[in-house]
Formats: C-alpha cells, sequence, structure tokens
C-alpha cells in the first residue's frame, strides 16, 4: 500500500513542477527537460555538436598549452579527441595537468613533456573552439 | 805578387774572401739543430731538443656505425618521424609503457654517438621521450647504459658531447636513486669531463645571446657535476673530487 502510493507522490511533485512552469521562463523549462533526458541521448547530442566560432590564441595558458597539444596531434580539441577515439579520459601529467600523451589518428601515439612546449611564436597558431 | 811563406804579407784588400769563410765556419758552429729528446744526438751541444707531440685529448675521434643505425635500418625501432611545421616529432607505433626497456633504452643510447639526420635525432628524441615516461623502469637498466655514454663521451665531438650531457642531466633526475646508482661509473664518465671542463667562453661584459641554447660546454659539464652532488648522495661529491680536483661542491 505505501508502495503503491510512494511512486506518485514523485510524479505529483513533477508533475506540480511542470504545470507550474508553464508560468515560468523558457529558461528554467529547457533545464527541467534536460534533467529528465537519459544519459546515452546526452552523449549523442555532445557527439553531435561542432563549433560555431573559431579563434586564435593571443597569450599563453595553460589551456592554450592543451589546446596545442592536441591540435599537434590532428584534433581541433579534447571534445573531439574523446569523440573520435571513444576514450573517456586523456592522459595528463599529474604534476602540471598538460596532455601526456596522445593517440593518432593512424593510432600512432605522441608522447609530450611535463614542461611547456608551445612556444611564444607558436602561441598565435593554436586555434580555440567555442560551441 | 809572390807571397813568401811565413812572412806578413799585405794588408788585407776589401772583400776577401777569408773572413766569409771564417763566417761560415761560426754559422755552423752556432746553428742548432732540432731533434728528438732521450737520443745521443739532444747530448751535442748545438742541438734543441723538440717538445713533446701532442697528445691528442681534444681531437675528435671517427665515429664507427652504431648498432643504433643497424637497426633502425633493419626496422626494429616502432618509431616513425613526423614533419611538422614547428620541427620533426617522433611518433610511436607502439606505446612505450609496453617496451622493454632493457632491450631498447641501451640501443637509443648507443645511438647518441651519430651525427646525421635521422639516426641523431631518433637517437635524441627517443632517449629523451623514453626517460620521460620510464619510471621505475630505468634504475635496472642504468649499468648497461654506461659504455654507451662512455663510448659517446670518447668520441670528442663537440655537438656529440652537449648532446650526451644533457642526456646524461636527464638521466639523473628521471626517477629515484638513478643520481645513487651512478655513482660507482664516475671513473668511466668523468675523465673525459675533466678534458673539456675548462672550454668557456670569456666574453668579458659582454652578453652571451646563445646561452639559451646550451651549447657551451664548459657550462654544460658544471651542470652535470652539480646534479651529480645533488643526486648522488652521500658519498658523490669525494667521489666526483677524485677524478675532477678542481670541481667544488655546490651544496
Amino acid at each position: 500500500m505505501v508502495t503503491q502510493e510512494g511512486p506518485d507522490p514523485p510524479t505529483c511533485v513533477e508533475e506540480k513542477p511542470s504545470l507550474g512552469e508553464s508560468s515560468m521562463s523558457s529558461k528554467e523549462a529547457l533545464n527541467t527537460e534536460d534533467l529528465k533526458m537519459p544519459k546515452d541521448s546526452e552523449v549523442t547530442t555532445e557527439a553531435d555538436i561542432k563549433p560555431k566560432s573559431v579563434r586564435r590564441a593571443k597569450t599563453w595558458s595553460d589551456v592554450v598549452e592543451n589546446l596545442y597539444r592536441f591540435q599537434q596531434a590532428g584534433y581541433r580539441d579534447e571534445v573531439e579527441y574523446k569523440q573520435v577515439k571513444q576514450v573517456e579520459q586523456v592522459d595528463f601529467w599529474p604534476e602540471t595537468g598538460f596532455v601526456k600523451k596522445l593517440q593518432r589518428r593512424d593510432n600512432t601515439f605522441y608522447y609530450y613533456n611535463r614542461q611547456r612546449e608551445c612556444e611564444d611564436k607558436d602561441v598565435r597558431k593554436v586555434k580555440i573552439y567555442v560551441y | 805578387m809572390v807571397m813568401e811563406e811565413g812572412r806578413p804579407g799585405p794588408s788585407k784588400p776589401a772583400g776577401d774572401r777569408r773572413p766569409q769563410k771564417r763566417q761560415k765556419k761560426d754559422k755552423q758552429h752556432d746553428k742548432q739543430q732540432p731533434c728528438e729528446g732521450f737520443s745521443i744526438k739532444a747530448m751535442m751541444k748545438n742541438s734543441v731538443v723538440r717538445g713533446p707531440p701532442p697528445a691528442g685529448s681534444v681531437k675528435e675521434r671517427p665515429a664507427k656505425h652504431t648498432a643504433f643505425r643497424k637497426f633502425y635500418e633493419r626496422g626494429d625501432f616502432p618509431i616513425a618521424v613526423q614533419h611538422e611545421c614547428g620541427g620533426n616529432k617522433i611518433a610511436w607505433k607502439v606505446q612505450i609503457e609496453e617496451l622493454d626497456y632493457h632491450y631498447f633504452l641501451p640501443l637509443f643510447f648507443d645511438g647518441l654517438c651519430e651525427t646525421e639526420f635521422p639516426y641523431e635525432f631518433f637517437a635524441r628524441q627517443g632517449v629523451h621521450d623514453l626517460l620521460e615516461h620510464g619510471g621505475n623502469r630505468i634504475l635496472p637498466v642504468v649499468p648497461q647504459l654506461i659504455i654507451p655514454i662512455k663510448n659517446a663521451l670518447n668520441l670528442r665531438n663537440r655537438q656529440v658531447l652537449c648532446t650526451t650531457l644533457k642526456v646524461i642531466q636527464h638521466l639523473v633526475v628521471s626517477a629515484e636513486m638513478v643520481g645513487v646508482a651512478l655513482v660507482p661509473y664516475y671513473r668511466q664518465i668523468l675523465p673525459v669531463l675533466n678534458i673539456f671542463k675548462h672550454m668557456n667562453v670569456n666574453l668579458g661584459d659582454g652578453i652571451e645571446y646563445g646561452q639559451q641554447k646550451r651549447e657551451n660546454i664548459g657550462v654544460l659539464i658544471q651542470e652535470t657535476l652539480e646534479l651529480f652532488e645533488r643526486y648522488g648522495g652521500e658519498n658523490a661529491y669525494i667521489n666526483i673530487k677524485y677524478m675532477i680536483p678542481t670541481y667544488w661542491s655546490c651544496m
């Protein structure tokens, strides 16, 4: 009896905010819809997401250094690398947080140093993709 | 004009040959003859002993083809060169974590003697990658690296010296206890460093624009010795001092 009543209140609770959200802003409605979506569909949406714009880096930073390493291996950034290689995690150096090892599209491996590899003259060549 | 014997002759005219003959005889007496030392001729009065011939300690030795070159041409190494815009880069066909360091690391160190492309590039960059990602697997292989290091240093080639010294510096800091493991082998590595320790450039108050290139052998040797002392443990300094008496402690 109690168990039967158990699931009801949550659904009722969920329904109430959904009804109430009709008067709320569109952003909040979208957020609740996202929360309801399963994880598999979230993965597919990330894979389908392509960058909207590109700009060049002007000054060096940790992010620029990692982007340089990904682009040297033939990828746009970490998102594309995970999409192409179907990898959940990328190898990073624990001390500095820079990329340690990447597998290229021809299945060879690139190994990178602990310290900075992107020189000042190469910073301008690094592309920053905006999603 | 008849000249009678026993009587003094007339005054000698100018231009007579007799004084010239005497000068020739004096020159022969005064002329010093160079000769080799520790010989009978050296005991003579007018002989000058030549100095000892140069030992050639700083002279470059010819390099022989290494096993690294043979193995590379045979295709035994899982490496390929990638030509990037910033320079060349090594692409590994196999993960470094799966490589047998006992087999590959001494081979790559053997390639340090090479001076031609692509052997020199592969050896230098390959050693760098193997040491960077070796971890605990480097320490057991250290005894096998001494002979390749010694062969590279014995070539007395300036470029090979610079490369080998940088590799030794990387080796010392690559893993724990490697510096201590190198102490028994100082007597094989340090004599060549003792020969080139004085090769510094005296610029006065000038600016060394190429300092970042790290091509000054004297400075590189000093850095290497200081790393040996820092990472070599308690007995490092005394062993370095035994081989290089002019070295002073940095600690």
